[in-house]
């Protein structure tokens, strides 16, 4: 088994049965205009489990990811992280929302990687991945930098340090904003269709790196189109249409017994 | 005809403290204006529709008065008010009002033409606020925007020249003041002239140089 790429503060592996999900919508709905992008959704991801969202383009699935780190308020609903309300306060003034430092505090604790990558262009691989921990979670600079090397290791992308994104590919690029998201020590990852926007050729070196990750025992969603790495990789296939959790089930399971006439269209279309 | 390019070197300290006088105003007023806009962008940006209104019409009110106008305002008008500056704080005030209007319309439309994606990114990485603005968005406003401002300096330079009207001694005083001695104004000027262009030139160089580094780091924005 390949060394650990998750960070120290990891969750274990196995838990108890128990214990809290790492995740835990309840309810969560979400509309733009006349339009319910979520509805009422309840969900559970234990840690170290990985959950591939998948559904047609519209059912809603990055909304979902956007509501669990609040870049997108739901509208109803809660989202509990490790059992801690996110969004709300639970302690002084319970019940009123978050101001924009507690939720930064709660953002911290969540990595996420993006369609588009969104690197910041004016900093190097490694500035990319140091940023966020010496500027927002305030750890010693050399620590994290050793750290973060580390990490960059792991993605394959030692040689490439101090290259700035515009002069690395695509593959490049997301293989750093996922070493970006793990030198924060992240509890949970959260995946926003990280390959859609690759060429074919470079999706295959973003994809190993999070099956690595998956075997490591690092929690993720992902939000994909790539029905290989649902199989492969995930514990979980949660299948959304226009908003609404059509189906759970192991990807083994949903791969070769869809439960519902909707999802077997949709695996007819996307396996063709 | 002979021109007398021997007077204009007997001169030469003259159009050099001319030439200083530019150059240390004009960088005073670039730095002073820029930080002056960096705060602008706050109502110009803001989420409240009146305050941003307000702001956009401060902005526009100083980008559309004519510089030596200003300049008479600032000189000549205000002490009608109680106001009374020297000739270097006025020349100062102005270059500084006026060019602060343009700086804060140029951050403006840079910080209106960033991808919102790697602000979102630092929003889930926990920025807001302050250290948002200070690492993220300002260092990708100079790549977006660093070439406009070189030209806006130029655009600065060539505006100070107005100032020799409140007895400024900066580089087109200093000119008219050798000229109108000796009598000598192809001379005088065209040195003038010279200067500036070697000035300006120097600034296009490495705006032109920002703007190859520029737009290959925004190669970055998928």
């Amino acid at each position: 088994m390949p060394e650990s790429l998750a960070g120290p503060a990891s969750p274990l592996r196995t838990c108890a049965a128990d214990c809290p999900a790492a995740v835990e919508l309840r309810g969560v709905g979400k509309r733009f205009g006349d339009h319910e992008a979520l509805a009422r959704i309840d969900l559970r991801v234990m840690p170290g489990e990985t959950v591939c969202i998948l559904g047609p383009s519209g059912s809603g699935k990055s909304t979902l990811l956007r509501c669990i780190n609040w870049l997108e308020p739901p509208d109803c609903g809660a989202v509990f992280l490790h059992g801690e309300r996110i969004g709300l306060r639970s302690g002084a003034k319970p019940g009123t929302p978050m101001n924009d430092r507690e939720l930064a505090a709660v953002r911290t604790r969540i990595g996420m990687v993006f369609q588009h990558f969104n690197l910041w262009p004016h900093m190097t691989a490694l500035g990319n991945v140091i940023e966020s921990p010496i500027h927002v979670q305030r750890r010693p600079r050399a620590e994290v930098i050793a750290e973060a090397d580390h990490v960059l290791e792991k993605v394959g992308l030692a040689h490439k340090r101090n290259v700035y994104p515009a002069f690395l590919s695509g593959g490049e690029m997301q293989r750093v904003a996922i070493a970006r998201a793990l030198a924060m020590r992240p509890e949970l990852l959260l995946f926003d269709e990280p390959t859609s926007a690759l060429d074919p050729e470079l999706v295959g070196e973003v994809l190993s790196v999070m099956q690595d990750l998956a075997h490591d025992g690092m929690t993720m969603i992902v939000v994909t189109h790539e029905m290989h790495f649902a199989r492969d990789a995930a514990n979980r296939v949660v299948f959304l249409d226009k908003g609404r959790i059509i189906e759970q089930a192991t990807a083994e399971e949903f791969f070769e017994r869809p439960a519902t006439e909707r999802s077997r269209q949709f695996l007819e279309r996307y396996s063709r | 005809m002979t021109l007398r390019f021997d007077v204009i070197w007997k001169e030469a300290p003259q159009f050099a403290v001319g030439l200083g006088n530019t150059i240390w105003l004009c960088a005073v007023s670039m730095i002073l204006s820029l930080m002056l806009a960096a705060l602008l962008l706050v109502p110009l940006t803001s989420r409240r529709r009146n305050l941003r209104r307000m702001a956009q019409a401060v902005v526009d009110a100083g980008r559309c008065i004519p510089f030596l106008l200003l300049t008479y305002i600032v000189y000549f008008g205000l002490p009608a008010t109680g106001v009374v500056l020297n000739k270097w704080s006025a020349a100062l005030a102005t270059l500084v009002l006026y060019n602060t209007a343009y700086m804060a319309e140029i951050l403006r439309a840079g910080w209106a033409s960033l991808p919102p994606g790697q602000t979102e990114a630092a929003r889930a990485f926990g920025y807001h606020g302050l250290l948002l603005t200070r690492r993220i968005i300002l260092p990708q406003l100079v790549i977006a925007v660093g070439p406009v401002i070189g030209n806006q300096l130029i655009q600065l330079i060539k505006d100070s020249a107005f100032l020799s009207i409140i007895t400024l001694p900066e580089l087109t005083f200093a000119a008219n003041a050798v000229q109108s001695y000796y009598f000598i104004p192809f001379e005088s000027f065209l040195v003038a002239t010279l200067l500036y262009w070697a000035l300006c030139g120097g600034i296009e160089a490495l705006v032109r140089r920002g703007e190859r580094w520029a737009s290959r780091m925004r190669r970055a924005y998928a």
